[in-house]
């Protein structure tokens, strides 16, 4: 697997690499730009035919949306995740559906659940889960599930809305972190 | 005569979100030229429940009670995703028994999903014997969890650093008590479903897959392997003790859902077998690595994708932490997803209607799992 990575290497450019918690799991972090053609030499070249996930992570801190792509080589029984960071005030990117036709409903969850757009992806723009969303993309750090819920519905008026339970769970749960 | 337009013929119809041996809920928004169907779009959202918005919020242990609703019968494939992708973080050691034990749980777990899968695919084709049969056969394998972990459905039983308590006494006999009796019951149920008549005049030459398209759209699991493709994460990428295990993977060479129903056939006696084997080599020792305070608990910053074999196929789940106590995300990749999309929409053309509901359960779609 060293000789795959140091391949990859001579060829395009690798911010990072990290070997994973097992021996058959590595992780590489690739420019943006090179990302298809990473993922093209990788299908085609190296076996890795096996798209497994696509998955966005949000580094709200540093401004910036991770994509990852789970890759899988039946012939080499090895995992590689392939990532790129990309801006979180342009989420923006470009489909991968002319590599892997499955990666289609990947992206349409992303487009949901962050707001990243994918250029050439046809029905990213249909709802997924969601039925007429008007607010922040849900997944986002930054979207407070508590404070969407009370605004919208608002409080129930009922015994457990006055006794507070939020604040009696806290209670109990400091008092078992010091016992 | 007036002639109508192949536009004027279509009519477009909505199967679902209720349906007969599917466990969840998702509708097919089909288009019919007659009674053949020509193309199908998949909409799901009926179940969502946002656990991995509400995991992002909790400490690890919290996490427990949600994954196991992820996919609501195979509730156990979760709990051993999520701790094994904790303990690869953390880098806890599990005892050498627990992981035995655990393989009995996943094993017992997939038979179970087995049994209530003859049922889901006989009910849809008008055979009602057999899912009275299935589903009293399964409540065996389900009183022996109940008396393992106290629950029947939900067992969070698994966690990391090993499973929550040794077998009680005299586990190990009742299971193959129940193993005995399964056995004895399948050339019964050969008999009544896999040897019918209507059973096989029903699925054979039904969803025919090319097999090219396993490679090209990732499909996995038993559906796979009915397309002479040997992939089995248990074999391919050993967790747990499968590496320990002796076994063959299972294929068929049909394409078509006879095919994925034989490969299914076959792995029950395959789980039987694994289940004999586990219970004669099982070591003994300790079954659980104390954690350190788990209200404290933090995890190094890492990520990690881990899989095994669901009985659907590959069930993965990749786990971002960041070094707090709380993990940055959490992505399930559900087995069905690629199924019930991609490859549903490819299969359907030419289908007749009659055989879209025995198709969604052949491929053993499982909702829960698309939108968590």
């Amino acid at each position: 697997m060293e000789d795959l990575i140091k391949r990859i290497e001579s060829i395009f450019k690798v911010l990072k690499k990290e070997r994973g918690k097992r021996d058959n799991l590595w992780i590489i972090e690739v420019e943006k730009d090179s990302l298809h053609a990473v993922l093209s030499y990788l299908k085609d070249n190296e076996s890795f035919k096996h798209l497994a996930l696509v998955s966005c992570v949000d580094w709200i801190e540093n401004n910036k949306f991770q994509l990852s792509y789970i890759l899988w080589s039946y012939q080499k029984r090895q995992n590689l995740i392939v990532k790129i960071f990309i801006d979180r005030d342009k989420p923006e990117f470009k489909t991968v559906l002319n590599l892997f036709p499955q990666a289609e409903i990947y992206e349409r969850e992303i487009r949901e659940l962050y707001g990243v757009s994918f250029e050439g992806n046809p029905t990213q723009n249909e709802d997924f889960v969601l039925e007429d969303w008007e607010e922040m993309p849900p997944m986002r750090r930054d979207f407070d599930t508590l404070k969407y819920s009370q605004e919208k519905y608002g409080d129930r008026d009922s015994e457990v809305q006055k006794t507070n339970i939020r604040k009696i769970i806290s209670d109990f749960t400091d008092e078992w972190r010091r016992k | 005569m007036k002639k109508f337009s192949k536009k004027d013929r279509e009519v477009k119809l909505f199967v679902g979100p209720q349906h007969p041996g599917v466990t969840g809920n998702m509708s097919f928004e089909i288009t019919l030229e007659g009674d053949i169907l020509t193309s199908v779009k998949t909409h799901v959202g009926y179940l969502h429940r946002a656990f991995e918005k509400l995991m992002e919020r909790r400490l690890f242990i919290q996490n427990f009670p949600l994954v196991c609703r992820i996919c609501v019968p195979e509730s156990d494939t979760n709990e051993e995703n999520y701790a094994r992708a904790l303990e690869e973080l953390s880098g806890i050691e599990v005892p050498e028994r627990a992981k035995w034990i655990r393989t009995l749980v996943l094993e017992l777990s997939r038979l179970q999903m087995f049994m209530r899968w003859i049922g889901g695919i006989a009910g849809t084709m008008g055979l009602s014997t057999a899912p009275q049969w299935s589903v009293g056969d399964r409540d065996y394998i389900l009183d022996l969890f109940e008396e393992l972990t106290g629950g029947r459905i939900y067992h969070i039983y698994i966690l990391p650093g090993g499973v929550r308590r040794d077998l009680p006494e005299g586990f190990e006999e009742r299971v193959l008590k129940v193993m005995d009796y399964l056995e004895k019951k399948l050339p019964d149920y050969d008999d009544l479903i896999f040897e019918n008549a209507v059973f096989k005049k029903r699925l054979k030459g039904i969803a025919k897959i090319d097999p090219s398209w396993v490679e090209e759209i990732g499909v996995t699991g038993p559906v796979a392997r009915a397309c002479g493709f040997p992939f089995d994460v248990r074999k391919e990428q050993p967790y747990e003790v499968y590496d320990k295990l002796d076994f063959e993977i299972i294929t068929e060479n049909g394409c078509d859902l006879y095919s994925m129903a034989m490969v299914r056939r076959r792995e029950i006696d395959l789980s039987i077998n694994l289940i004999r084997q586990i219970i004669e080599k099982m070591p003994k020792g300790d079954v659980w690595t104390p954690l350190p305070n788990v209200l404290y608990w933090k995890i190094p910053a890492g990520e990690t994708y881990v899989k095994s074999e669901a009985t659907r196929g590959e069930f993965g789940y990749y786990v971002v932490t960041d070094g707090s106590d709380k993990p940055r995300r959490v992505h399930v990749r559900g087995v069905s997803t690629p199924h019930a999309y991609t490859l549903l929409e490819r299969l359907v053309p030419g289908m007749n209607i009659s055989d879209f509901s025995v198709a969604i359960v052949g491929l053993q779609t499982c909702p829960p799992e698309i939108e968590r």
